[in-house]
């Protein structure tokens, strides 16, 4: 055996051992499809019930909440509610007036993002997505949440480009 | 006598005997039966077979007419709604709103719908929503309380039903324009099932009390009439059926002919046998003329009933029912707006027509009597949005013709907020006026009148909520938002620093917002050709910030800033934030010498607004069949051009522009918000521009002539007075708000001299914004 051909095999046994031995890629968490207690996005909802309750407190306290953010905020939770009921189509009106009305908060980009994402416009839904991320507070579980989302969108993304 | 011999002379002829009896009929009566034999049947057969194609004749077109759309819909233009939600300012704002909308101040809790009532102890107003179709849901037309704080804005909104708040509540659409065809009629059609029985009833016993018992013509009802008429040497009834009055409202004329009556009766008949009476009375309750709004008919039971009591057929008292029945005879001469005692003692016949016959008993008939009249103000005319809705044509021209427009009855929405299109108007109205006041040579220019041009979006959902595309429509239709094509002048130097700041730092070159850039005069050499920009009445500054060369619009150091970058790269980026890419990549465009529209220059803007996302500008944000489908939809669409915090790095340095720059006398218009804009005038001062937006509303104002005549003004004195007139109005009931920082964005207090970090002994500091590790690190080296 000549000399060239045992040091190729010898990388080559090498780096299938460094294969073997690298921890796997994180599996993300799947794109909730079933509703709960907090509609279609859990972690989403869930601060977002805790962003208005901080500035529902706030404003009865005297503080200084700007009204456009809380009616923003109470008109997205009301669309989330929508969207759990199947109202998708006023769902997204709901919260293009969120929007409309306020755009500092993350949470009328994220559930537009996700209405985009169920059907089927990926482009739409990554945009949207990222710009809402951009807006959240750093807390792991609703980075999980987002990157599922963001990872849905390019699997769709990928799905679509795939099909001829 | 020999055969040759004359025949002997006729003896003179003797005087006829009478006929005896039975003998054979005289020659010419045999040859008047016979003539008769022969010709009188192919006449008759011919009489028939004329009578048979004139029926056939008059069926086909009834049954055309029948089967198919019977009537021409014109399509329905909307604005916006307006969302109510607590922190809106409650007080004479939201009182116009109401009345715009026709809705009724009451003293009595608001139990009919478009009522409202204003409560001082404790301040509140009190809203029966009007029912209205949207696009996604109906509003059933909910009553809710707007609860105020003592500073009059709303606190809370609840639903006076059950007491639970309120978050989606709005005001519902206001109608801008009916697009009609030739025929100018307004109608909603229904059913026979829609229509209250006792309206059935009582315009049957009104026009046509034999309706049930004719065939589409009344042989009795018309002798009847006629003889009325011969006694009072008049017409004073027409005798027609119900029947006739549609065929005559289909088909014919007004003329009152014989010829007219005869042909309106045989129609009358062929329909009665082709249709049964319902089919006839739902057609005569959606055709029948009542009235007029403005220059457009209203015709149909729904539509008066709108009209006249704004409520739907369905929810009319029978006082209301009499009224809408005896007005038919003569709808402008009975109306309840403008002849209400007539209306008042044509609706009391109708009653006793109602009470003689037995439809009614003597209670209802008091109660009824009791009634007022109950007919609301008549809507106000439509506002003008002309150049708005003249924009929205021609964007569904391009998907729909003329004829579907006018006939087919859409809900065009549209997102044009009726109180900023109003705002905008009348900014441009009295800011020209007050120019031409100012400065005399304005309104001495010729032949040539100032013009100006407004656009005004929403820059996070692309939604275009006023447009003003000139002084006057009534005197040119001339859409200078949207054709007017003019150079920007310093508006464009916003995009040259962009390319020079920003993160993805186009070129070679490596500025931050205090770099210092040198504003001394240069020749820059490009194609064979030798540039010299110049400073506005030739003054030069050195060494000076990128903020402040921005702030105060120094030509030179853009351009300096420009030769740097590149100009192909600055081109690129203008062409990536929405600039036609038809644009040139020469120098002088780095000072705005390049044409571009209002509508233009407000979707560049727009990204700088809306953190680097370029938001689809729209007009028409749905439009949905008579059936209440939706045809189309837009909703919003945005990408990412440029990152979030290099458009808050540019937001930054234009919120310089306002505080101590070109446009600081914005504050001194009485405008004390947040915001961010850069005022434009061209090299020979024939355009004054400024381009300006908050966290919520971006507005791009343009003055001038429009044939290049010399206005011989800058932006701040021309523009910017008119943008801070429009947007005080346009946000003064929405709460405070501030520019979103993004994560990647730092401040410093830095000299604006030195850009050095402030020390204790400089004495201007300002708080910049600077892209996370890109602050300054060293101190102010001035003092």
């Amino acid at each position: 055996m000549r000399t060239g051909t045992f040091i190729q095999a010898g990388v080559l046994g090498a780096v299938l051992v460094g294969a073997c031995a690298a921890p796997p890629p994180p599996t993300p968490p799947p794109v909730p499809a079933d509703t709960t207690a907090y509609g279609p996005l859990p972690e989403t909802g869930r601060m977002l019930e805790l962003r208005l309750a901080e500035a529902e407190e706030s404003a009865e306290r005297g503080a200084a909440v700007p009204a456009s953010r809380l009616a923003s905020l109470r008109m997205t939770r009301s669309a989330a509610v929508l969207i759990e009921e199947g109202s998708v189509e006023r769902a997204l009106a709901l919260l293009e007036r969120a929007l409309a009305i306020d755009g500092s908060t993350g949470f009328p980009y994220l559930y537009i993002g996700y209405i985009h994402l169920q059907a089927g416009r990926t482009v739409q839904a990554r945009t949207f997505i990222e710009r809402g991320a951009a807006l959240m507070p750093l807390y792991p579980p609703l980075e999980n949440e987002l990157q599922a989302l963001r990872l849905a969108a390019r699997v769709e993304d990928a799905a679509v480009r795939r099909t001829p | 006598m020999s055969e040759d011999s004359p025949e002997p002379p006729l003896p003179a002829s003797a005087p006829e005997e009478p006929r005896p009896a039975g003998a054979r009929p005289a020659r010419w009566t045999r040859r008047l039966l016979t003539f008769a034999l022969l010709a009188v049947p192919p006449l008759l057969a011919g009489v028939v077979l004329w009578g048979w194609f004139l029926y056939a004749a008059i069926d086909r077109t009834l049954t055309e007419k029948f089967a198919g759309q019977r009537w021409d819909f014109p399509s329905k233009v909307w604005s916006d709604a307006y969302s109510l939600y607590p922190g809106l300012e409650a007080g004479e704002g939201l009182i116009r709103r109401l009345d715009r909308r026709g809705y009724r101040g009451v003293r009595d809790e608001p139990d009919d719908h478009g009522e409202y009532r204003v409560l001082e102890l404790p301040p509140a107003v009190e809203i029966h929503l009007e029912p209205f179709l949207y696009p996604t849901h109906r509003e059933r037309g909910r009553r809710i309380r707007l609860e105020l704080d003592s500073s009059g804005r709303m606190r809370r909104i609840r639903s006076l039903d059950d007491g639970s708040d309120v978050y989606d509540a709005a005001l519902e659409p206001v109608l801008l324009t009916g697009l009609h065809g030739s025929l100018r009629e307004d109608r909603r059609e229904m059913s026979l099932g829609e229509v209250p029985v006792p309206l059935v009833r009582a315009v049957i016993l009104v026009e046509d009390r034999r309706f049930f018992e004719h065939h589409g013509f009344d042989p009795r009802g018309f002798a009847r009439a006629m003889l009325a008429n011969l006694r009072a040497m008049g017409v004073r009834q027409g005798g027609s059926t119900l029947t006739q009055q549609l065929m005559k409202n289909f088909f014919l004329s007004e003329d009152r002919t014989v010829g007219r009556k005869l042909r309106e009766a045989a129609m009358a008949i062929v329909a009665e046998r082709r249709f049964d009476k319902g089919e006839i009375l739902e057609a005569y309750m959606n055709e029948i003329y009542l009235g007029q709004r403005h220059s457009v008919g209203v015709h149909g039971m729904w539509e008066a009933a709108r009209f006249y009591f704004g409520r739907e057929p369905r929810e009319l008292t029978l006082g209301q029912i009499a009224t809408l029945a005896g007005m038919i005879r003569a709808p402008n001469y009975y109306s309840p707006h403008t002849k209400p005692e007539r209306a008042l003692a044509r609706r009391d016949v109708v009653l006793d027509v109602l009470y003689s016959t037995g439809e009614i008993d003597a209670r209802t008939l008091a109660a009824a009597r009791a009634e007022t009249l109950g007919a609301v103000r008549p809507p106000p005319p439509p506002p003008g949005a002309s150049h708005f809705i003249d924009f929205v044509r021609e964007e569904l021209a391009d998907r729909y013709s003329s004829d579907v427009l006018t006939s087919q009855g859409y809900s065009i929405f549209t997102t044009l907020a009726l109180e900023r299109q109003i705002a905008a108007q009348r900014a441009v109205s009295e800011g020209l006026a007050r120019l031409e006041r100012d400065y005399a040579h304005l309104a001495e220019a010729g032949e040539a009148r100032l013009e100006a041009a407004l656009v005004a979006i929403n820059p996070r959902t692309g939604a275009i909520v006023a447009m003003v595309g000139g002084r006057s429509y009534r005197d040119s239709q001339y859409n200078r938002v949207v054709e007017a094509r003019r150079q920007p002048g310093s508006v464009f130097k916003p995009i040259v620093y962009l390319a020079a700041i920003g993160r993805e730092r186009l070129g070679d070159v490596h500025y931050g917002p205090m770099s210092i850039v040198v504003d001394e005069p240069f020749e820059w050499e490009y194609d064979g050709k030798v540039w010299a920009p110049q400073n506005y009445e030739r003054k030069f500054y050195g060494d000076v910030t990128i903020a402040d060369a921005l702030a105060n619009s120094l030509n030179v150091a853009t351009a300096r800033v420009a030769r740097d970058v590149g100009i192909e790269r600055v081109r690129d980026l203008a062409v990536r934030l929405g600039v036609d890419p038809a644009l040139p990549a020469y120098p002088a465009i780095a000072l705005g010498g390049w044409e571009m529209s209002p509508l233009d220059v407000a979707r560049v803007y727009s990204v700088f607004a809306n953190a680097g996302l370029a938001a689809q500008l729209i007009a028409v944000s749905k439009v949905v069949d008579r059936e209440g489908r939706t045809v189309e939809g837009h909703s919003v669409e945005i990408r990412r051009v440029i990152s979030a915090d290099d458009a808050y790095l540019m937001t930054s340095l234009l919120e310089g522009v306002v505080e101590r720059g070109t446009a600081r006398s914005l504050r001194a218009h009485g405008f004390h918000r947040s915001a961010a804009g850069k005022t434009g005038t061209t090299n020979e001062n024939n355009d004054a521009w400024f381009a300006g937006y908050t966290p919520d509303l971006l507005t791009v104002v343009w003055v001038g002539f429009d044939r290049g005549a010399h206005l011989g003004l800058t932006g701040a004195a021309a523009a910017l007075p008119i943008w801070a007139d429009f947007m005080r109005a346009a946000l003064d009931e929405r709460p405070a708000s501030t520019f979103t920082v993004p994560r990647g964005i730092l401040f410093a207090d830095v000299d604006p001299q030195s850009g050095g970090l402030a020390v204790s002994g400089c004495r201007h500091v300002v708080r910049q914004a600077f892209l996370e590790g890109e602050e300054p690190v060293t101190r102010c080296g001035l003092h």
